[in-house]
C-alpha cells in the first residue's frame, strides 16, 4: 500500500470537504461536507498510526472520544433545527443557505431583521 | 481545618471545578421546579459557589504553587485566566438573572450556565491535546445550549443562533483536522513539547499551524466573516450580548493566549510574510469595526462593532511585536490589559444600553439623546467607563521609545504600516466614542431618554465597575508620575506581573 | 502474513479510498436531498471497511453507532421538510440567463478558493512525504483491541468521559427547555 498516494487521498477528500461547504445552498450539503472533513481527519490518525507509529493506542482514544464529542455538538444542532417551527427559517436552511453570505448589512447601516 | 486543607492538597487544581460541580449537582435536584422562591435559592447557592471558586482558584495557587500533570498544567497565568472567566461569569450571572428570572426553564439555564463555566476552565487548564479538543468542543456546546435555552421565547431567532453556532462547529473540526496531521509529525501530546523539539520546522506542523488560524479565525467572526455574529446579538435577547462577550470571546482569548508560542515562534524567526499578512487583517478589522459603528443608529450594532475593534487590538500587538516596535512581555501586558479593559467597559456598558433599549422599546442611539443631562449620576459613570478606553494612550510610550531607537527615515515598511494602522484606527475608534458621548450630554429631545429608570442594582452594578476604572486610572498616573504609596505594607505601584 | 492476504488488503484499500472519493464528490454534486444522504451513507461504509484494513475494526463499531444516529436525525430531517414542508422554491432572477451565470459564477469562486486552499496544502504535504520516516515494519500484525483502549481510556482519559457524561445528562435538560418552550 501506498503512504504517499493515501495521504494525498485524504488531503484530496479535505478539499472536496471545503468545496462543499463553499459550493453548497442548503444546510444538509454543509453538514455533508462537515462529514467529509471529519473522515479525512480520522484517516489521517489511521494511516500515521498504520505506517509511522505501529501498534499505537493514542490516535485511537482521540479518534474516539474526538468524533464522539463532534457529531454530539452537530446531532444537538440538527435537533434544534429538527424543533424549529418556523416556516421561513426552515425553506432558508433547507434551500437558500450559503455557509459564507456576505450581505451589505453586515458591514454598513442598518439590518431590518 | 486540616482534614480541610488535606483535602485541597489531594484535589489540587481543581478546587474550583469542584465547588462549581458540587453546585450543579445541587442545582440538579431543583432542576424541573418553576417556584419563585427555589429560582432566589439557586440565584443565591449559584453567586456563593462563583465567589467562593473565584477564592479557591488564587487560594490554590498562592497555598501550594504551580501543577503540572500529563493532563493539564496551572500556573500564575491559568490562575489569573480561571480568576478572570470567573468573575465574568459572575457578571452572567446577573444578566441573566435580571433578564430571564421569570422563564419557566430558569433553573435549567442555571445548570447549564454553570458547566459551561467548568468547561471553560477546563479548556484554560488543558495541557494535553485530548483535554484541548474535547473541553473546546464542549465549552462551544454548553454555550449553544445556554444560548439556545435563553432565546427560546424570542421570536425568529432560530435561523441567527444556528448560523452563529455552525462557525464554530466548522472549527472544532478544523482543529480535529489540524491535529491529525500534528500526529503525522510527532506523537508528542501537548504544544510545549512540540516547541521545545526539533520537529517545530516541519512541514505539517506549518501546515496545521495555518489550519489552526483558520479555525481561530473563524471562532472569532473577525471580518468578513462577522455577519451571523452581528444578525444574531441585534435579533437575541438581553442576555445573549454577555454570554457571548464575556464568555465565549474570552475563553478563545485564552486559547489563543496558551497556544500563540506556536505562531509567535514564526514571527521570531523573522518570516517576512507573516507579519505583513498580519497587518493588513488588522488593519482592515479595525476600519471596518469603526466605519460600521459609525454607519449604524442601533447600539447592539455599535458595541458589536466596537467589540470586534477591541478583539483586533489583540491583533495588533501581536503585529507591533512582529516588527519590533514591542518585545514579547509588552505583547503580553498589553494583551491582559485589553481584556481588562473589554471586561471592565462592557460589561457596565451592556447593562445600560439593555436597561434603555427595556424601558424605551427600540434600539436606537437617539434613544441616548439626553440621558447624561437627566440622569447625572449616570452620566458621570458613563464618562469614567469611557475614560478607561483611552488608555490606548499607553501605546504612546512604546512607540515614542520604538522612533527614539530607529531612524524615523530608516523604518522599514512593515513598521510604518503598522503604526499607520495604529493611529487611524485610534482616530475611527475616538470619533466612535465621540459620537456616543455627544448624543448622550445632548440637549434632550422626544421625551425617550426620560422614560429610562435606572434600578438600585443596576446603579450598584455600575458603580462597581466605575470605581475600580477610576482605581486603575489613578494607580496608572501614579505608576507614570512615578509616585510610591503604600498602605498597608502593600505598595499600589508595586504590582509585578 | 501470506501474499494473498496482503494483495487482498491492499485491493480493499484502492477500491475504498477511490469509493469514498467518488462518494464524496457525488454527495457534494447531488441535488436531491436524499440521494445526497445515500451517498453520505456510501461515504460512512467506505470509511469502515478503511478502518478494518487499517487494523482498527473496534473503531468502526464505535464511532459508527454515533455516526448512525446522527445520520438517522439527518435523514428524519430531510423527511420532515419534503413530506410536511412546501415544494422547493426557484431562485428568484432578473434575467432567465441569470440562474445559470449565478451557478458558474459559484462553482468558479469555490474551485478557486478550494484551489487557493490546496496549493499550500500539497506543497506542505509534499515537502513532508520527502522526509518522513516509516516504522521499522515487524513480522506480527499490530491490532488494537477494545481491551487495550479501555484500559487507557479508563486510567489516564477518565476525567474526558466525566466530562462528556455530564454534557449528556445537561443534554437532557437543554433539550426539556427547548422543547417544552414550543409546545
Amino acid at each position: 500500500m501506498s503512504f504517499q498516494l493515501i495521504i494525498y487521498a485524504n488531503l484530496l477528500l479535505l478539499l472536496i470537504g471545503i468545496f462543499g461547504i463553499l459550493y453548497s445552498k442548503d444546510i444538509v450539503s454543509i453538514f455533508v461536507s462537515m462529514q467529509l472533513i471529519i473522515i479525512s481527519g480520522v484517516m489521517n490518525f489511521l494511516v500515521f498510526s498504520q505506517f509511522l507509529y505501529q501498534r499505537s493506542l493514542w490516535d485511537k482514544i482521540f479518534i474516539i472520544l474526538g468524533v464522539t464529542i463532534i457529531y454530539f455538538v452537530m446531532f444537538c444542532l440538527v435537533y434544534y433545527l429538527y424543533l424549529n417551527k418556523d416556516e421561513l427559517s426552515r425553506e432558508t436552511l433547507y434551500n437558500n443557505f450559503k455557509f459564507f453570505k456576505i450581505k451589505k448589512s453586515d458591514w454598513w447601516g442598518e439590518d431590518n431583521i | 481545618m486540616n482534614f480541610l486543607f488535606h483535602l485541597s492538597e489531594r484535589v489540587n487544581p481543581f478546587q474550583s471545578i469542584i465547588i462549581l460541580s458540587a453546585a450543579v449537582l445541587i442545582s440538579s435536584f431543583f432542576a424541573l421546579s418553576k417556584s419563585k422562591a427555589v429560582k432566589k435559592f439557586l440565584i443565591v447557592l449559584v453567586s456563593i459557589s462563583l465567589i467562593i471558586a473565584f477564592y479557591l482558584n488564587i487560594y490554590s495557587y498562592l497555598s501550594m504553587g504551580s501543577f503540572s500533570s500529563f493532563l493539564i498544567f496551572f500556573e500564575n497565568i491559568q490562575m489569573i485566566e480561571i480568576g478572570i472567566i470567573i468573575f465574568s461569569a459572575i457578571s452572567v450571572l446577573y444578566f441573566i438573572s435580571a433578564y430571564h428570572v421569570d422563564d419557566e426553564n430558569f433553573s435549567k439555564i442555571l445548570i447549564i450556565f454553570l458547566f459551561s463555566v467548568i468547561c471553560g476552565a477546563f479548556v484554560i487548564l488543558s495541557k494535553n491535546f485530548i483535554l484541548m479538543f474535547v473541553s473546546i468542543s464542549v465549552f462551544i456546546l454548553s454555550i449553544f445550549q445556554l444560548i439556545s435555552a435563553t432565546n427560546s421565547g424570542v421570536d425568529k431567532i432560530s435561523l441567527h443562533v444556528f448560523e452563529f453556532f455552525l462557525r464554530p462547529v466548522l472549527a472544532i473540526i478544523l482543529f480535529f483536522f489540524g491535529f491529525s496531521l500534528l500526529y503525522g509529525v510527532t506523537d508528542f501530546k501537548d504544544f510545549n513539547q512540540i516547541l521545545q523539539s526539533e520537529y517545530m520546522s516541519d512541514a505539517l506542523v506549518i501546515l496545521t499551524l495555518i489550519i489552526f488560524g483558520i479555525a481561530l479565525y473563524l471562532y472569532f467572526f473577525l471580518f468578513p466573516f462577522q455577519g451571523p455574529y452581528m444578525r444574531m446579538i441585534k435579533k437575541g435577547s438581553f442576555s445573549t450580548a454577555s454570554v457571548i462577550w464575556f464568555f465565549y470571546f474570552p475563553v478563545g482569548v485564552f486559547t489563543l493566549i496558551n497556544t500563540g508560542s506556536l505562531f509567535l515562534f514564526f514571527i521570531e524567526r523573522n518570516n517576512t510574510f507573516l507579519p505583513v499578512l498580519l497587518i493588513i487583517i488588522t488593519y482592515f478589522c479595525m476600519l471596518a469595526a469603526n466605519i460600521g459603528a459609525v454607519k449604524t443608529g442601533s447600539v447592539r450594532r455599535i458595541m458589536s462593532f466596537l467589540f470586534l475593534f477591541f478583539m483586533s487590538i489583540f491583533l495588533l500587538n501581536i503585529s507591533m511585536y512582529s516588527t519590533g516596535i514591542i518585545d514579547r512581555g509588552s505583547m503580553d501586558l498589553f494583551n491582559l490589559v485589553n481584556i481588562f479593559i473589554i471586561l471592565f467597559s462592557f460589561m457596565p456598558l451592556c447593562s445600560i444600553f439593555n436597561n434603555i433599549e427595556k424601558n424605551t422599546g427600540a434600539d436606537n442611539i437617539n434613544n441616548v439623546i439626553g440621558l447624561g443631562r437627566i440622569n447625572i449620576y449616570a452620566g458621570i459613570n458613563i464618562i469614567v467607563i469611557f475614560l478607561s478606553w483611552f488608555g490606548f494612550l499607553y501605546y504612546i510610550e512604546p512607540v515614542r521609545a520604538y522612533l527614539d531607537r530607529v531612524d524615523f527615515l530608516k523604518m522599514g515598511a512593515a513598521s510604518s504600516m503598522v503604526l499607520v494602522a495604529m493611529v487611524t484606527g485610534f482616530i475611527f475608534f475616538s470619533v466612535n466614542i465621540f459620537r456616543i458621548l455627544g448624543k448622550i450630554f445632548n440637549r434632550p429631545s422626544g421625551g425617550e431618554a426620560g422614560k429610562v429608570l435606572f434600578t438600585g442594582s443596576l446603579y450598584a452594578y455600575i458603580t462597581f465597575f466605575s470605581v475600580i476604572t477610576l482605581l486603575g486610572i489613578v494607580t496608572i498616573l501614579l505608576v507614570i508620575l512615578d509616585i510610591d504609596i503604600v498602605f498597608l505594607d502593600f505598595k499600589i505601584t508595586g504590582f509585578n506581573f | 502474513m501470506s501474499y494473498a492476504s496482503q494483495l487482498t488488503i491492499a485491493v480493499m484499500n484502492y477500491i475504498s479510498i477511490l469509493g469514498l472519493l467518488i462518494s464524496g464528490l457525488c454527495s457534494i454534486l447531488v441535488i436531491d436531498k436524499k440521494r445526497k444522504l445515500l451517498f453520505l451513507f456510501l461515504v460512512l461504509f467506505f470509511a469502515g471497511v478503511l478502518s478494518f484494513v487499517y487494523y482498527s475494526g473496534v473503531l468502526f463499531f464505535l464511532i459508527g453507532i454515533i455516526a448512525a444516529f446522527f445520520f438517522l436525525l439527518l435523514y428524519l430531517f430531510v423527511l420532515q421538510i419534503e413530506v410536511f414542508g412546501s415544494p422547493e422554491y426557484p431562485e428568484i432572477t432578473d434575467s432567465p440567463g441569470g440562474l445559470i451565470k449565478n451557478k458558474i459564477l459559484n462553482i468558479i469562486i469555490s474551485i478557486f478558493f478550494c484551489a487557493a486552499a490546496g496549493y499550500p496544502v500539497y506543497r506542505y504535504t509534499d515537502r513532508f512525504l520527502k522526509g518522513v520516516k516509516m516504522a521499522e515494519e515487524s513480522g506480527a500484525v499490530p491490532i488494537v483491541g477494545w481491551g487495550d483502549i479501555s484500559g487507557q481510556l479508563f486510567t489516564e482519559y477518565s476525567l474526558l468521559l466525566i466530562i462528556i457524561t455530564v454534557s449528556l445528562f445537561l443534554s437532557f435538560l437543554w433539550a426539556m427547555a427547548i422543547v417544552v418552550r414550543k409546545k
